[in-house]
């Protein structure tokens, strides 16, 4: 039965797949990166982490910031994607498109409204005066990572391996909950002592268990020097309270060819005297191997700067671009040989 | 039929996919993510005893009077991370992998501090003082260790035997039993030793580490 039209539904469906791989990679942020999560993250460690977020973000904590209200709608939206088992399936194969197309095709279906997931999960109450609880946080731990400038510049991920302690079940129990009590003793007649006992519960043995996985860390575009990317309590652990969390902090590793400064590049370009006085057409590669033209026609002094608007880095979560910077090195003769000086005053006085 | 190939043209590009549009087979997972490289922030376990290198704000009261490195018993302090460094003249970077026979630096990762060793004597034992020092605008030939991986393996890996031997002094990194009274919580003693010894055998542990550059 090897007719060539089966061949072809094979492989149309595959590039419509990779298709729809390219536009989950181009579209929005992910919404595991929106709620600080791990790809394997539980459904457990999602709803902490957006009760965490939810609370920093709500619009009553940020009355006329716009920012916050945005991404408080991201993180809502986030939440109810991850939470739901079969939209998280759909999600984690082929992305926000998928979902869209999942979503159509049932019909209604559509988006919880935004109040009714944060009035749901915080049980009604306004949700404004929610006083943090007292959580023991497991210690934080902090990589320092370089970032190439080509992933500054498009966006890129690093799959670094978390080895890490996780809290298990143990046979048998422990002292938990340990605090001081003050209690009063009797040292003679009407005479009381005030004393202190530590008094502890029994809890059920935990013991760690060492477990690794993989965590892919999103570089986003035009991300700065100093900006974390945090991942949710895969810090250190913490018995009896919850795990710290995992911080990367971005720096700009050093490039060959260009030098960033804040939203924009400086690079340096060496061109002949001739050059310099006649004028020349010359391009430079930029960081996707986009050409910027930055010949002339006019004079290019020694040291000169010529900026190019636009062609810096991109600026974070925006569509604008920083500028280029290039200084022009003018390459000068070592010695001229008397007929080259005579031509030369001829043609120059 | 068009339905099976359909669904195996599905199942082959969802599974290949998965990792991005790098299109790249994957590589048996154990592999993967196990090499130590520069940049990788880690926590050394003893082998023999089981504490790890750590090191806190609290500083000797002998000896350089620098701040102290102990083993630590407990896996849940991030003061038992550190950061593993090239020196400054070679020209590796991060997600470089390391060799046996390489010689790196430790930074302390909550005080920046360089893992550190000389000539005085370490308090419990009089051996050589292993101590935290310097930062990140300060560092010497002091903070040089030298990679010595037992047995055959060539590139440095996560739960690999290793040795690290202090350039300046040949000490080899040690610890043993003898535990400080004041400092509490069980910490024992970490120092240098000049003779190869089962208690100079340490382990890359618990830690985030770097892809390395190449395989991304």
């Amino acid at each position: 039965m090897a007719a060539p039209g089966k061949g072809g539904a094979a492989r149309f469906a595959a590039a419509l797949f990779v298709l729809l791989n390219l536009a989950v990679a181009i579209a929005g942020k992910s919404y595991y990166d929106v709620l600080q999560v791990p790809k394997g993250a539980s459904e457990d460690q999602i709803k902490r982490s957006y009760r965490k977020l939810a609370l920093k973000y709500h619009p009553d904590k940020n009355p006329d910031n716009e920012e916050a209200n945005k991404r408080f709608a991201e993180i809502n939206n986030a939440y109810e994607v991850l939470t739901d088992q079969e939209k998280r399936k759909i999600y984690d194969r082929y992305g926000e498109e998928g979902l869209k197309q999942f979503q159509g095709g049932r019909g209604s279906g559509g988006g919880m409204n935004i109040q009714d997931i944060f009035s749901s999960f915080f049980g009604g109450g306004g949700g404004t005066e929610e006083e943090e609880e007292q959580i023991l946080k497991g210690d934080e731990v902090i990589v320092e990572l370089d970032a190439s400038l080509e992933d500054l510049y498009m966006g890129g991920s690093l799959k670094v391996w978390r080895e890490k302690n996780v809290i298990k079940p143990a046979p048998g129990k422990r002292r938990c909950n340990c605090r001081n009590e003050v209690y009063h003793r009797q040292i003679g007649p009407g005479m009381y002592q005030q004393m202190t006992e530590q008094v502890c519960d029994q809890c059920p043995n935990v013991k760690f268990v060492r477990e690794g996985e993989f965590l892919t860390v999103d570089i986003e575009k035009g991300m700065k020097d100093g900006q974390e990317v945090l991942f949710f309590e895969e810090g250190e652990p913490k018995i009896d309270g919850e795990p710290g969390d995992l911080k990367f902090r971005i720096q700009t590793a050093p490039h060959g060819r260009f030098r960033r400064e804040g939203n924009d590049l400086h690079a340096t370009v060496t061109i002949s005297l001739v050059q310099a006085l006649v004028g020349f057409e010359k391009t430079i590669k930029h960081l996707d191997n986009h050409l910027v033209e930055i010949g002339t026609k006019g004079i290019t002094k020694p040291k000169e700067i010529r900026k190019f608007k636009g062609e810096g880095m991109p600026l974070y979560q925006s569509n604008k671009k920083g500028d280029l910077y290039v200084t022009f090195e003018v390459l000068f003769p070592k010695t001229l040989t008397d007929d080259q000086k005579a031509k030369l005053k001829d043609v120059l006085v | 039929m068009a339905a099976s190939l359909l669904v195996l043209a599905v199942a082959f590009l969802v599974g290949a996919g998965s990792g991005g549009i790098d299109g790249g087979a994957a590589a048996p997972v154990e592999a993967e993510g196990s090499e130590v490289t520069y940049g990788s922030v880690i926590k050394l376990m003893h082998e023999k005893t089981k504490h790890r290198l750590h090191s806190h704000d609290v500083p000797y009261g002998s000896g350089s009077g620098q701040q102290s490195v102990t083993g630590f018993p407990e896996g849940d302090d991030s003061n038992s991370y550190w950061i593993v460094r090239p020196t400054p003249d070679s020209s590796s970077k991060q997600g470089d992998a390391i060799e046996t026979g390489g010689i790196i630096k430790l930074q302390h990762m909550r005080t920046r501090r360089w893992l550190h060793s000389h000539l005085h004597a370490s308090p419990l034992s009089g051996n050589l003082e292993v101590s935290c020092f310097g930062g990140d605008e300060l560092s010497d030939t002091g903070d040089y260790w030298r990679l010595e991986i037992e047995g055959s393996g060539k590139v440095w890996k996560r739960d690999q035997k290793v040795r690290l031997s202090h350039v300046d002094t040949g000490g080899y990194l040690h610890s043993h039993n003898k535990k400080y009274n004041r400092l509490g919580g069980g910490q024992q003693e970490v120092c240098g030793v000049r003779e190869k010894r089962a208690e100079n055998i340490w382990l890359a542990a618990e830690g985030v580490y770097l892809p390395v550059n190449g395989s991304k």
